[in-house]
């Protein structure tokens, strides 16, 4: 039953008697790509935990309100982004003095932080992409990680596939010249 | 240098491999702590929402009791002498008998005018008072006064 399709799921959940094995069966299906979506996002471990269990209680309390104008994993992805966006503003808005970058702060916990195990290129590549600008960051995160089509991002973020294109390009000269200066 | 370019010359130093890691039995436990919250979630909102038409019949009746104390204070403002002044109906009547010697109370209530309103009475009372104290007549000269229009 783990391999149900997104309309089996749906259908499962609209039916009151097996709502919630639907939606564990939804969690079960999505919960490590939306949280990995999310964890590149935010960064660290336990922001990660929290905005998944936000994201997913937004799922819960809005699934039956979704027509199915979209695939599901775009809209689910699409909660996740927002989720995770909110949480970095609101993360960023705690800091009085606007000399504080939260970007740099992740950057420099990378190396302590318990949940991070790779090696030091592997390192280098995570702190080049928090030098890039947020949106080239998602940007660049789904498409050289998640390897996801242009046109899926563009209907996750509301952004037209020429200027995700422009911001991927963007994205990679910036990393590049990181590698070469390093 | 095109993307696939890049792609290849990264993914061949660094890897797509993902340096994040989560704690061990992360994604299994995941779902039971997700279940939870919605169960939590949805009791809190039946719960809310049970005692909303309760909280709305509270916030109904709170409100009229609330008007009609407003409009009760600015009834007093408006009228503040209203209920003295019916407290002290006879009381002109009794300065009168006071002053003149022969008065007759009963009599002076027949003649007293119950079609006129409160203020009304309020200037025929001063108007005897007044009548009798400065010009110390006497009961039947205040009869005449009265009756001058009839």
């Amino acid at each position: 039953m783990s391999h149900c399709s997104d309309k089996e799921l749906l259908d499962m959940f609209r039916n009151p008697e097996t709502q919630g094995y639907a939606f564990n069966l939804l969690v079960r299906k999505y919960q490590e790509r939306l949280y990995w979506h999310i964890r590149r996002i935010v960064v660290q471990h336990s922001d990660a935990d929290d905005v998944i269990q936000n994201t997913l209680l937004k799922v819960w309390t809005g699934l039956s309100n979704f027509r199915e104008d979209s695939q599901l994993f775009t809209w689910l992805y699409r909660i996740a982004t927002n989720e995770a966006l909110t949480f970095l503003k609101r993360k960023r808005a705690r800091y009085i003095l606007p000399i504080v970058d939260v970007e740099a702060q992740l950057s420099s916990s990378i190396e302590s932080d318990p949940y991070m195990n790779g090696t030091e290129i592997q390192m280098r590549l995570q702190k080049a992409i928090l030098t890039l600008p947020e949106k080239q960051r998602l940007v660049f995160n789904m498409k050289y990680y998640e390897e996801m089509k242009y046109e899926d991002m563009s209907e996750i973020l509301g952004t037209s596939i020429g200027a995700l294109k422009a911001s991927y390009h963007h994205a990679v000269k910036k990393i590049e010249k990181y590698f070469d200066e390093d | 240098m095109s993307e696939i370019d890049f792609d290849t010359r990264v993914t061949q130093r660094v890897g797509k491999d993902n340096p994040m890691v989560v704690p061990v039995g992360y994604f299994d436990e995941l779902p039971s702590r997700i279940q939870n919250r919605c169960i939590a979630s949805n009791r809190s909102t039946s719960f809310s929402s049970k005692q909303q038409p309760l909280r709305n019949r509270f916030a109904l009746a709170f409100g009229v009791v609330s008007l009609a104390a407003v409009f009760y204070v600015g009834y007093l403002f408006i009228h503040p002498f209203h209920t003295v002044s019916l407290l002290r109906v006879d009381e002109p009547f009794g300065i009168v008998q006071k002053q003149v010697a022969g008065v007759d109370i009963p009599d002076i209530h027949n003649h007293y005018p119950k079609e006129v309103d409160v203020a009304a009475q309020e200037d025929y009372r001063e108007q005897i008072i007044n009548y009798l104290i400065d010009e110390r007549v006497d009961y039947v000269t205040l009869m005449e006064v009265y009756h001058y229009d009839e």
